[in-house]
């Protein structure tokens, strides 16, 4: 199961660095447009900046929830017991579950009112963006509740050796 | 039990759009029996006028707003038709079209996409071009560096004026004129005067392409929950409030203009032959009338 | 039910600061404070959530902050920040406390090229938190003084707080940048004052003095890099560019150094780059979504018009309104990121700046000053984390420092208050078209 998420951890760390790269394109061609004659002024690259930045946010989020890298705060001391590390991290995971169900609940709502709408300058479906939402609450569920695993297993583990 | 409807806008106390919001509450309470309380948040407490669209599609946090029809393109593609530029003659012609039932392909088409009902017409402003450089005529014109609205029909209209126009987000205009990323763009004296836009381009040129339109709309799943003779006095009172916001705002819109002409803010120039203008821009209504299945409403509205 | 402006206050703001304690990352802690509100209210929906969470990316200016973050870590990973502390070394090392005015120095020099705070932290802080450990330097202040001097990165031009705030606020970009450099080296040359007042106290070595030879071989190394400033400000004053586009020229720029000019920068590395943008922008902006959720919520509870009835009825004056704007900042940005509180509390105080008469660029320096300073501030100041994290040490230890330090800054802060014409000079001088 770690492995599997991972190998998906990777896809998604590459196609990040894909879009950071990609995100150029657009805004650099939106400058290039306004002085050069022989490109027509893109009144699109706006539009699809904000699509490719969308979805950055987006993914970006999925992995640092994998990763544990969204910002905390360290005001209370660490935990040292295991008990008190699995209380520590296992009730910011559940808490971080609990949201992720909603917004993926919710966020499936979101999406088909996405759905209903189309894109001023491309025509494209909003759907494009707007799935990015329940899939994010979606994936942000499974990474926390593999990693809340991977936290009770330790203390498993910790007991076993102290018995 | 009490009924609160809910409105907002972006705009303060003093604004049109504000005064005419405040007049259909007056006109409702007036025409229906019972009681309702009305909530007005000012200021874009509530956020910008697209996302207003939203929560009234989903019939949350508000009920009634005012706003551009550029805003509601999302759901009903059409929409933007009803104040594309050049499309009125003059202000006889946009006040014949606003207080007829001609819109109404364009309000069922919203009402099915989007659940929002136009149960008003508002708006007045007359849209000019603002240059840092005077533009007195079609040369000048030529190649003009402009920013236009985001939606596809300003830019080409424009182009067929021969200007450039060119994609800069609206709370980047300032400094894009200030620094000579565009040498103007278009809009009314109200936004002018608010954003002190006249401190980078003090050229008003009287193009007069636009009268702008701006509907009442109220969410469906608010109205559909309302008791019939409530219904019946929020739609009333929407038509009349809708006449009162025009006359107000075009009043209001020419004294702007004079105020900051007054103010040696702005300097006003006549554009030469602008009836040619109107003969450049024909061949793209149309053909953006014919993209929409909208010729037929294009027609009617012209021939008001 | 219909939930009161009072109990709506303390269940957000109480429910947050709870979650931030017991741990929860600070951008779900935001989402999540929200949901009882949800639940109570009658007139909201988690649809509101989402969507006040969703569109607040739908933002042009917010780019600035990817391609701004971007230039940044291509300037670390092309080694130009190693070429920007050597010549740090060459004109400030030999002073008693050498590592420790390099520290800021060097924060000065990359804040003049970079518009983010958090990555001159990171970059700097890289390599200067061993090397200053290594010299004997107490661990807990050379976290304290990386993060510090970090802040200087968003106050002297470019910033990519001031290209949100001239947007949001329809203020000239230019004249902000040109307002916050004096303030901007004021700060700097305070921070050298504490060093130099922390070398006597605890006797810390100096870096030996440069010869002409080495002072020149640093100006020829690092004089390419330093010109990033003249092509992004001058992009931006000379018309090429908008501020936000200013940001992929900075880009560009690094990338063509790293790649063609130094040959630091692989193809291999350039990936690692991009994805290292990717990560660390998406965290920073995706809690700039749910603080906006967040925000939404608090208007529309009418928290903020209770603070500005509250403001306008106190009368403080011009000098009193200042000072009580600032405090605001400060204390919002104990909580929340820079952008967001811009959008949310910034949009609010700009008519009581207007009935106070200060001046809207004088408005945008305090504020964008104060928030700079929330950066080191904790629960949630980015550079602090990022620093402490690279020192290995926790957020508390440091604190003790991290005030020392920010009470020179504070000064600062308040003479630019008293004096505005330390910000307006400037651009009055340099852009007197804007200030007739
Ligand atoms: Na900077
Ligand atoms: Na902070």
């Amino acid at each position: 199961m770690e492995k599997a998420i991972d190998t998906f951890c990777n896809c998604l760390r590459v196609t990040l660095g894909v879009l950071v790269a990609a995100l150029a394109i657009p805004v650099g061609m939106q400058v290039i447009a306004r002085y050069s004659g022989f490109l027509p002024v893109y009144l699109w690259t706006e539009e699809l900046a904000t699509f490719i930045f969308v979805w950055i946010v987006m993914i970006g989020s999925m992995v640092a929830v994998w990763d544990g890298t969204h910002f905390d705060v360290q005001v209370l001391p660490d935990a040292t017991s295991p008990l008190g590390i699995l209380l520590q991290k296992g009730v910011v995971l559940v808490l971080i579950i609990a949201f992720a169900l909603v917004f993926a609940w919710y966020g499936i709502e979101y999406a088909k009112f996405g759905a209903l709408q189309h894109s001023t300058m491309m025509r494209a479906n909003k759907l494009v963006t707007f799935v990015s939402v329940p899939l994010a609450g979606a994936v942000w569920a499974v990474f926390a509740l593999v990693r809340l695993k991977q936290v009770i297993g330790v203390y498993r583990d910790s007991t076993k050796v102290t018995s | 039990q009490e009924i609160t409807l809910r409105g907002a806008s972006m705009f303060d106390e003093q604004h049109a759009f504000t005064k005419t919001m405040e007049k259909f509450a007056e006109l409702v309470d007036e025409y229906y029996d019972g009681d309702v309380v009305f909530d007005l948040r000012l200021n874009g407490e509530l956020g910008v006028e697209a996302d207003y669209v939203t929560f009234l599609q989903q019939g949350v946090a508000i009920d009634y707003t005012i706003m551009a029809p550029s805003n509601m393109a999302t759901f009903a593609p059409s929409i933007p038709l009803m104040d594309m530029p050049f499309l009125f003659r003059d202000q006889d012609h946009w006040e014949a079209t606003l207080s007829s039932d001609v819109l109404k392909p364009l309000e069922d088409e919203l009402l099915e996409k989007a659940d929002i009902m136009v149960i008003g017409y508002t708006g007045g402003g007359v849209r000019n071009v603002i240059s840092k450089e005077p533009i007195e005529n079609l040369e000048q014109l030529a190649g003009f560096k402009m920013r236009v609205m985001g939606a596809p029909i300003q830019a080409q209209i424009f182009s067929a004026l021969t200007a450039a126009p060119s994609a800069i987000a609206y709370n980047e205009v300032y400094n894009a004129i200030q620094t000579g990323v565009i040498a103007g763009f278009e809009n009314e004296a109200a936004s002018i005067q608010n954003l002190k836009f006249y401190e980078v381009a003090p050229h008003v040129t009287l193009t007069k392409h636009a009268i702008t339109v701006r509907p009442i709309v109220m969410s469906g799943k608010t109205f559909r929950k309302l008791p019939d003779p409530l219904q019946q006095a929020v739609l009333k009172a929407g038509v009349e409030a809708g006449a009162f916001g025009r006359e107000l705002e075009s009043r209001e819109d020419g004294q702007k203009l004079q105020e900051m002409v007054d103010a040696g803010q702005l300097t006003v120039h006549e554009f030469a032959n602008r009836e040619q203008l109107l003969e450049m821009v024909a061949p793209v209504q149309d053909a953006y009338a014919a993209e929409l299945g909208a010729t037929e409403l294009l027609e009617a509205i012209r021939a008001k | 039910m219909i939930v009161s402006t009072a109990l709506a206050c303390a269940i957000l703001v109480g429910s947050f600061i709870f979650l931030v304690l017991i741990r929860v990352p600070v951008a779900f802690a935001l989402g999540i404070a929200t949901v009882p509100l949800v639940v109570m209210d009658l007139r909201l929906t988690p649809f509101i959530v989402l969507d006040r969470m969703f569109q607040s990316y739908n933002s042009f200016i917010l780019l600035a902050v990817p391609f701004f973050l971007l230039a940044a870590n291509l300037m670390n990973s092309g080694k130009i920040t190693d070429r920007l502390i050597q010549l740090a070394r060459v004109l400030t090392g030999w002073m008693p406390g050498g590592l420790g005015h390099v520290n800021v120095a060097v924060s000065m020099l990359f804040a003049g090229i970079s518009g983010s705070s958090t990555a001159d932290a990171a970059g700097c802080g890289k390599i200067l938190i061993p090397a200053m450990v290594k010299e004997g330097y107490d661990r807990r202040f050379a976290i304290a003084l990386t993060a510090c001097s970090s802040v200087m990165g968003v106050i002297i031009p470019p910033s990519i707080l001031m290209v949100v705030w001239g947007g949001v606020m329809q203020v000239s970009v230019g004249a902000l940048f040109l307002a916050g450099a004096i303030p901007g080296l004021m700060i700097g040359l305070a921070l050298m004052c504490t060093v130099y007042g922390y070398a006597r106290v605890y006797d810390y070595p100096t870096e030996g003095r440069p010869t002409l030879l080495d002072l020149w071989q640093a100006i020829r190394g690092s004089f390419l890099a330093l010109l990033t400033p003249v092509l992004v400000v001058g992009g931006i004053v000379g018309g090429i560019v908008t501020p936000t586009e200013s940001a992929i020229i900075a880009a560009a720029y690094a990338l063509f150094l790293g790649m063609f000019v130094y040959r630091t920068v692989s193809i291999r590395d350039l990936g690692h780059v991009f994805y290292d943008t990717g990560r660390f922008a998406a965290i920073s902006l995706f809690a700039i979504g749910t603080a906006s959720a967040f925000g939404w919520m608090l208007a529309f509870f009418q928290v903020p018009r209770l603070i500005v009835g509250f403001m306008t009825a106190m009368e403080f004056g011009s000098f009193g309104t200042a000072l009580v704007i600032a405090a605001l900042f400060l204390f919002f940005g104990l909580f929340i990121d820079a952008i967001p509180t811009i959008i949310i509390l910034g949009t609010v105080l700009l008519p009581v700046a207007n009935a106070a008469d200060i001046h809207p660029v004088v408005f945008a320096i305090i504020g964008i000053i104060s928030l700079a300073f929330g950066l080191v501030t904790p629960p949630y100041g980015l550079c602090l984390l990022i620093s402490a994290a690279i020192g290995g040490m926790n957020v508390v230890q440091v604190m003790r420092d991290v005030v020392i330090i920010l009470v020179p800054m504070l000064l600062i802060l308040i003479l630019v208050i008293v004096f505005p014409d330390l910000a307006l000079w400037l651009p009055r001088t340099l852009m007197p078209g804007t200030f007739p």
